[in-house]
């Protein structure tokens, strides 16, 4: 065995994962060779350090502090939308919201003169339908061509009948 | 020198008539010229009918009697609409307006083209119609 490929096996030596000819073939090595000697006496000191640490258990009171100071923090703040909140509890925001696009409609609906004037041209449509032109509906009489229609003429004169002809019999 | 001064009179003529018209004989005229209109449309005839109902517009109505031409124009165009002739009954109310010199007759006869425009479901354009009748109907005094 090479310096180069006892180096590559030397933490698997160590941590005893090696077959018994790779593991006597490195020994023999290590007897022989004074660096990668040393340099597996370093690892093992390492290996040796790292054992002897204790794993750290975390106390389990401590989760319990960290979330009650988060919990209370924000109790802790007085904030101007308290009152709603004790008054509506969680319902005030979409009772807010309600009430604001309320007067938001509201305020449009008054403004807006457009919608005034639909409202004045649906009263007045319904009125033009109301408006019968056909009042003097003229019934044609037998034996003469019907040529007025059923719609007045607007520049007749209507019957006077202070003029009335003098000699015609009751 | 005479066949000028014949030449004046006759282009001076349907002035001074006109000028001279009293208002029997303008009913006269256009009573006579409403029922020539009704004919037409009741013939079918409509190519001859803003020709015919210009006759009646082009008269010279004092203003007191100036609603007839309103009325007129709601009637003449009541009866173009029955045909289904609306591009007519909009050029027909067109010469009424451009007949009348009072705020309210133009407001009525605005009002009435934004009806005949609702009637052809154009109610965009029934709206400006209706719109401009409103503003003069402010303006007026």
């Amino acid at each position: 065995m090479d310096c180069r490929a006892c180096n590559e096996s030397l933490t698997a030596f160590v941590d005893h994962e090696l077959g018994a000819p790779e593991r006597e073939a490195l020994e023999t090595h290590l007897t022989q060779c004074r660096p990668c000697r040393q340099e597996h006496e370093s690892l093992l000191g390492s290996s040796q350090l790292l054992d002897q640490l204790s794993s750290l258990e975390m106390d389990p009171s401590l989760w319990k502090q960290i979330h009650s100071e988060i919990t209370r923090l924000p109790t802790d703040q007085p904030s101007w939308l308290s009152p709603l909140q004790s008054f509506f509890g969680f319902r005030w925001i979409p009772v807010a919201a309600g009430a604001l696009g309320a007067v938001i409609l509201s305020f449009f609906l008054m403004s807006d003169p457009n919608v005034e004037t639909q409202q004045e041209f649906q009263v007045y449509l319904e009125e033009r339908e109301q408006v019968d032109l056909r009042r003097t509906a003229v019934p044609p009489q037998e034996g003469m061509r019907e040529i007025t229609t059923a719609l007045p003429n607007p520049f007749t004169v209507s019957f006077d009948s202070s003029q009335r002809n003098p000699f015609t019999l009751e | 020198m005479r066949s000028r001064l014949a030449l004046l009179i006759l282009l001076l003529a349907p002035q001074a008539t006109a000028f001279s018209q009293n208002w029997n004989q303008v009913r006269s005229s256009a009573e006579r010229q409403h029922e020539m209109v009704m004919l037409l449309i009741r013939n079918g005839d409509f190519g001859r009918v803003l020709e015919a109902s210009r006759q009646i517009f082009s008269l010279r109505f004092p203003p007191s009697q100036e609603h007839l031409l309103v009325q007129e124009g709601r009637i003449l165009s009541e009866a173009l609409t029955h045909h289904q002739q609306f591009q007519l009954a909009q050029g027909l109310l067109d010469q009424a307006l451009r007949a009348v010199r009072s705020n309210p007759s133009k407001i009525a006869l605005y009002k009435e083209k934004a009806y005949l425009y609702t009637k052809q479901g154009r109610d965009r354009e029934a709206m400006e119609f209706f719109e401009r009748a409103m503003e003069l109907d402010k303006s007026s005094p």
